[in-house]
């Protein structure tokens, strides 16, 4: 009996626990679901009838531009934070020289810089360039945000990878670009994967540098674009909801798609900044 | 050995003979050859970080100490003059009392909440992974949805919260009206987006503890909460640090949440140190003044997170 009722005072924990984590989310897609007419009726209409789409097609959504400022800085910042992060953490797991312990360290620790301290230099930055308010002043910003993680994550898969295979490697001829490509990234790839979605998160969440630098529709990605549809007087809920979702919809895909390997990797590499 | 260069691409790397020490050059020769592969690819990411981080973190020291309104065109010395206008401001104390307010109350909420999740998680009842998928879904999320999802909940008359609340027979307040009710929605926000953090390194911690430790001890007869006590949770100390650590350093950089849930208001009375800065910055322009919060900002925060690593890790090793 005893037993019985731990058992079920867990389950309440951690039921309880759940609601909390997905009502937010639940509410905002019943929202996105909803006409017009049962978006402001008091009490609130819970589930919608009839479901409908109108939120998601009508008026070109609105904030579709914004989202795709939001992927096309976040991708080519990730594809570049890649490029750079992939020899250098390899160089760093194994070639070591003089100081590469210390410009390791001093790369890693650029993660725990707060935003708003780099916000100033790079505003000014980006207004002498002329590159305020572009997606490639964007881009700029966020490749040092993801290439701090990356090199940190990826130092210690590729540093796993047994020597031996490299040795057996480079005494078949095959040089240092060569075991990287053709032996250690093929050998990391789960875990590589799972730097680049935590390196692809890190901008596509961003809000206070995107904040900063956008100023119009030009370069404004999704975080900008609801806070500034939230904050205005006259919110159409529905339509916000529905964008609000097709920006969460890759996320939340993901998130189920590589549960464990990024858990892991959050746990380990304590994400965040 | 040669052709090992070779593919790198990158510059000719230098001739390879041009090694002075003859007699050795077997492993000798391998490691001079191994540091430059090294130097060459790790230089291109440590330059895009010096230009991209050092040099703005120098400048904006450097504007820190320039006068205020001409800091864009370059500006003349002014020495501490704007950390000694930042400090004597009101709207800078307001700002970090809130935020030193803040940071106590959600990591604490945060710690006791996940050690009691995390601990119930490690139970391993069935379907738990279920659970502990629906708790990791926050963490991937940015602060900004969780912000503008809590806004909608918290909505006065249309509100799912205030409605939850009429059905239990309680008057919801108006939550953006008042400085409690406005500061309470954004810990629940926050918590959302913040907590699953803890769970999740917690319950990654639990996992290593070893079960016959609490076998043991039970076999000693020890209760539930003695065990939980003197076994878990010694146990569990360094993942613990590792959330209060990394959970410091964030929540005293809050924003985003706070931007899109209350804007610092009503009446600046959720302004927080970035909320400050920003503002002081790009509404007001005060750069100088901007760049000196932010300076004080970080020396505080990184302060803050050696003092925390400090005070707990010794007990640590006393363990």
């Amino acid at each position: 009996m005893n037993r019985v009722l731990t058992r079920a005072a867990q389950y309440a924990v951690l039921a309880v626990a759940a609601v909390f984590f997905v009502l937010p989310v639940l509410w905002t897609l019943l929202t996105s679901l909803k006409p017009d007419l049962q978006l402001r009726s008091i009490p609130p209409t819970i589930v919608p009838s009839p479901p409908t789409l109108e939120n998601y097609t009508g008026t070109g959504g609105g904030l579709l531009v914004y989202l795709r400022n939001s992927v096309v800085a976040s991708v080519v910042a990730t594809a570049v934070s890649l490029l750079l992060s992939i020899p250098a953490a390899y160089g760093f797991a194994r070639f070591p020289y003089r100081f590469s312990g210390g410009v390791f360290g001093a790369i890693v620790i650029c993660r725990f810089v707060p935003t708003i301290v780099l916000s100033i230099p790079y505003f000014l930055m980006m207004s002498r360039l002329g590159l305020l308010d572009t997606l490639l002043g964007l881009v700029a910003v966020y490749v040092p945000l993801q290439t701090t993680l990356m090199v940190w994550l990826l130092e210690s898969f590729f540093r796993q990878v047994p020597r031996e295979l490299e040795e057996a490697a480079q005494i078949d001829g095959l040089g240092v670009v060569g075991r990287l490509v053709r032996i250690v990234i093929p050998l990391t790839l789960p875990s590589l994967a799972v730097a680049t979605i935590l390196g692809f998160l890190a901008s596509w969440n961003e809000f206070l540098l995107a904040n900063t630098l956008g100023r119009t529709t030009a370069s404004q990605t999704m975080p900008v674009g609801i806070a500034s549809f939230v904050t205005s007087f006259q919110t159409d809920w529905g339509q916000l909801t529905a964008n609000g979702i097709l920006y969460m919809l890759p996320v939340m895909a993901v998130t189920l798609a590589a549960q464990r390997g990024l858990i892991s990797g959050l746990t380990q590499g304590a994400l965040k900044g | 050995m040669a052709p090992e260069l070779a593919p790198a691409g990158a510059a000719p790397a230098a001739p390879a003979p041009r090694r002075p020490r003859g007699g050795e050059r077997g492993p000798a020769a391998d490691r001079t050859r191994g540091r430059r592969v090294g130097l060459l690819l790790t230089a291109p990411a440590a330059l895009v970080m010096a230009a991209t981080v050092a040099y703005p973190l120098v400048w904006v020291l450097q504007i820190s100490v320039t006068s205020s309104a001409t800091a864009v065109t370059g500006g003349h010395f002014v020495g501490l003059e704007n950390y000694g206008a930042v400090l004597r401001s009101g709207s800078f104390r307001d700002a970090l009392w809130h935020t030193v307010v803040f940071v106590v109350l959600t990591v604490t909420i945060e710690v006791v909440l996940s050690v009691l999740l995390a601990t119930v998680l490690a139970k391993r009842l069935a379907g738990h992974r279920i659970f502990v998928g629906i708790f990791a879904l926050p963490l991937m999320m940015a602060p900004i949805v969780s912000g503008f999802m809590w806004r909608w909940l918290f909505a006065d008359q249309y509100g799912l919260v205030n409605y939850l609340l009429s059905l239990v027979g309680v008057d919801g307040p108006l939550w953006g009206g008042s400085p409690f009710w406005a500061r309470l929605s954004i810990l629940v926000a926050n918590l959302w987006t913040a907590l699953p953090f803890g769970i999740l390194v917690l319950f990654a911690g639990m996992a290593g503890i070893p079960e016959e430790l609490d076998e043991a001890a039970q076999l000693d007869g020890a209760g539930p909460w003695q065990r939980f006590r003197h076994v878990t949770l010694p146990l569990l100390r360094p993942a613990i640090l590792l959330v209060l650590v990394v959970r410091i350093a964030d929540a005293f950089r809050v924003y985003d949440v706070v931007y899109i849930l209350t804007g610092g208001g009503p009446a600046g009375s959720t302004n927080v140190l970035n909320t400050y800065i920003f503002k002081r910055s790009f509404s007001d322009f005060q750069f100088g003044q901007g760049a000196a919060a932010a300076v004080l900002v970080m020396v505080l925060s990184a302060v803050i997170s050696v003092a925390a690593f400090r005070v707990l890790r010794p007990k640590e090793d006393a363990q």
